[in-house]
């Protein structure tokens, strides 16, 4: 009798886990909900995927050990490594959603990983919900399970153009752009924007992802006699120009995209005052932001000593967002509730880490609002300074 | 005879796996085909004919684009875009033949590197075409009103096909005439000469070859992902190629097909360590360098060794002496 019962129980597991018998929802058990996400953890683009995987994790745990977790459910937070290699990370999804049956992706990093996966995710129809990437395709056209929530290269290359000309007053834009997925794209709506004010590139200069020597760049920009230069480049190589060009003698002023952080300070020392650059969020580490300090209570928790950086914060929002989304569906979790809950998010702010947040059927763009920061010393600190919102839809 | 039973249970065997394989484990499976076949092509020219390359990737881009290229733009099916992908990449395996037949050792790997690096630098600045930085999405086809590209099931069979074929044609060159002049020229081309050896038509060969496999690789690769991208066919995919071949060991074919189970294994079964899965493979690929000098096969060929088998209990024994049957080289 016992043998007919095991081998009974066996068939039923076999026949629940294709999916045959019980339309259950996928990742989701009486005490526990499966999410899963890709975030590269080794290679050269660690240095992002590292703290968006702790910040994540942090507010995930944090969830599950203060909050008894959601209506009930423990949170599983399933992130693996794709290496940044797209072939990698389809098998990383496909593991995902095959043997792991996930409820959502959650907390994806990369452009590229993302692209080589997106049919798959379409086709599956699978919940996505704040993944770390500039990628427009997530947001336009809408997708009804898709919910972009950082800014796309769409946003950041229009506003970077648009402040320079119409806040800056340049009448001479120069752009020096790194060439590859992201520059490329921010090139284009930066070009296209200035096309718009009737404008055209003083110069352009494009240079490799493995470039290290900036002084023949430095050269061309300031034979430009550029008032303005558009930086589109990784926060390393931002420093480098810069400094060059300090050398040089030659000081426009020069604006920004999110990969600039307070860190271009450490990198670029001097020359790096009075930079401008977009944020979409609060610095982890200002000090006169409780929502911020709560943040990094909750971070030193889970990993001591590690100093909390602007990567770590969005993906703690994004997981935020996640949480919220879920408690909100209901203790019937499904994806359809999780979706309509998401869809129904109105002006969220995280507590006011980020600008607010409104979702609809017809609208997954998430952030619209940039921050625009500049960097100053002030009373000998070094600060990145609030000085303007900035929404490129309302500029034209 | 029974040798040939034995392989055709084996790929019978293989055949079989999709039955009770799912998707994810069928993918990586065509993955490490997609590396076995790269792999066996660039045994045959460094292995095997001592000319040495870290620019192969480049190659397999071709493979992959032109694939790609020829399905979007001229509506050419698999079936032809593969293999005339890969012809274009044998082709263009002749430009390194320009520095193979003036430069040896560390001065030829150079040469090829930047074959390599422009390979994946041009790519890009055609952006209309390739999709530039982005990469592009490799056009869905059907065959026999099977949906083909990005289908594990139907995308396992046709590399089980591949590998079995090009492993066949690499088997038979490695053992004929061409085999042995690839062999003479790699230990010494001086000697090979003398003996009427041509250098220029066999390093020729041994170059066309070897983009060949490279090419079909791609051409594989490209309608198993679905997606392709200039990055992924970067310095760090050659010198990849290049570990499986030293890994599963140089001069023969087991070797590259297990150098490519390997390496296509073991980033998976790591990617649940956070944080420590590069000092884990690091430390494997050190281990396996300092305890297996001539690869993973080399290790296996030690232990089989004839006085070895002997000592072995009678069921492995029996097992050894068949699979080895009349010499496994």
């Amino acid at each position: 009798m016992k043998r007919i019962l095991a081998v009974a129980m066996a068939a039923a597991c076999v026949v629940g886990a294709s999916g045959g018998l019980f339309a259950q929802t996928p990742g989701v058990t009486d005490t526990t909900i499966k999410l899963g996400s890709f975030i590269v953890q080794s290679g050269p683009v660690a240095f992002i995927g590292v703290p968006v995987m702790r910040g994540a994790q942090a507010w995930y745990n944090y969830v599950n050990d203060e909050l008894g977790g959601i209506h009930g459910r423990k949170i599983e937070f399933l992130a693996l490594d794709d290496g940044f290699n797209p072939a990698n990370t389809v098998a990383v999804m496909k593991r995902l959603v095959e043997q792991e049956n996930i409820f959502a992706l959650v907390n994806p990093l990369g452009t590229i990983g993302m692209a080589a996966v997106w049919t798959y995710i379409l086709e599956n129809k699978l919940p996505v919900v704040s993944p770390h990437m500039n990628w427009l395709t997530l947001a336009s056209p809408t997708v009804p399970h898709v919910f972009a929530l950082q800014p796309n290269n769409e946003s950041f290359g229009r506003a970077a153009a648009q402040y320079a000309v119409k806040e800056l007053g340049a009448k001479r834009v120069a752009i020096a752009v790194v060439e590859d997925a992201m520059g490329t794209e921010l090139l284009n709506f930066a070009l296209d924007e200035l096309k718009l004010q009737g404008m055209q590139p003083v110069a352009v200069i494009k240079y490799p992802g493995t470039e290290t020597s900036f002084s023949a760049y430095a050269l061309t920009l300031r034979q430009s006699r550029a008032e303005a230069v558009l930086l589109f480049s990784y926060v390393s190589d931002a420093a480098k120009l810069i400094v060059e060009c300090d050398l040089l003698g030659f000081k426009p002023k020069f604006v920004g995209i999110n990969t600039i952080t307070l860190q271009l300070y450490d990198l670029a020392g001097e020359a790096a005052e009075g930079v401008i650059f977009p944020g979409f969020g609060t610095d982890p580490q200002d000090p006169t932001s409780e929502a911020a300090a709560a943040m990094r209570a909750v971070y030193a928790r889970y990993y001591p000593g590690e100093l909390m950086n602007a990567y770590a914060m969005i993906a703690y929002v994004g997981a935020q967002m996640v949480t919220k989304a879920l408690m909100d569906a209901g203790p019937n979790l499904t994806r359809e509730a999780f979706i309509a809950a998401l869809d129904a998010f109105t002006d969220w702010d995280a507590d006011g880490m980020i600008p607010p947040v409104t979702y609809r059927p017809d609208d997954h763009y998430g952030i619209k609002t940039l921050w625009m920061n500049q960097l100053k010393t002030v009373n000998g600190v070094r600060t990145a300074e609030f000085i303007a919102e900035w929404d490129w839809t309302k500029h034209r | 005879m029974k040798r040939a039973i034995f392989w055709t249970v084996v790929v019978a065997l293989l055949a079989l796996l999709p039955l009770v394989l799912r998707s994810y484990n069928l993918y990586l499976l065509n993955l490490a085909a997609v590396k076995i076949i790269a792999a066996i092509g660039l045994a045959l020219l460094t292995g095997f004919t001592g000319q040495l390359s870290i620019g192969h990737a480049g190659f397999l881009a071709i493979g992959a684009y032109g694939t790609a290229l020829l399905a979007q733009y001229a509506g050419l099916p698999f079936w032809v875009g593969i293999p005339v992908a890969g012809l274009l990449s044998g082709l263009a395996g002749f430009i390194l033949l320009v520095p193979a037949l003036r430069l040896t050792a560390i001065y030829l790997a150079i040469a090829t590197l930047a074959f390599g690096t422009a390979v994946v630098e041009a790519l890009p600045r055609w952006a209309s075409v390739t999709g530039g930085y982005q990469g592009m999405s490799v056009p869905r086809e059907s065959f026999l009103g099977v949906t083909v590209t990005r289908n594990d099931v139907a995308m396992f069979y046709l590399a089980l096909v591949m590998v079995v074929v090009l492993l066949w044609v690499a088997r038979n060159i490695v053992r004929s005439r061409v085999g042995r002049a690839f062999v003479a020229i790699r230990d010494k081309s001086a000697a090979a000469q003398a003996c009427g050896v041509s250098l220029a038509k066999y390093k020729a060969l041994a170059f066309f070859l070897s983009a060949l496999y490279a090419g079909l690789a791609g051409g594989l690769y490209a309608h198993v992902v679905g997606y392709i991208s200039p990055a992924e066919f970067g310095l760090g995919k050659s010198i990849d190629l290049f570990i499986m071949i030293a890994l599963g060991g140089m001069a023969s074919l087991p070797g590259p097909v297990l150098g490519a189970l390997f390496l296509t294994y073991l980033p998976h079964w790591l990617s649940g360590f956070r944080g420590l899965q590069s000092i884990i493979y690091g430390s494997a690929l050190i281990g396996v360098v300092i305890f297996m000098p001539f690869g993973i096969w080399g290790f296996v060929r030690k232990w089989t060794a004839p006085d070895k088998v002997q000592s072995l209990p009678w069921p492995l024994r029996a097992a050894v002496e068949f699979v080895r049957g009349g010499g496994g080289r």
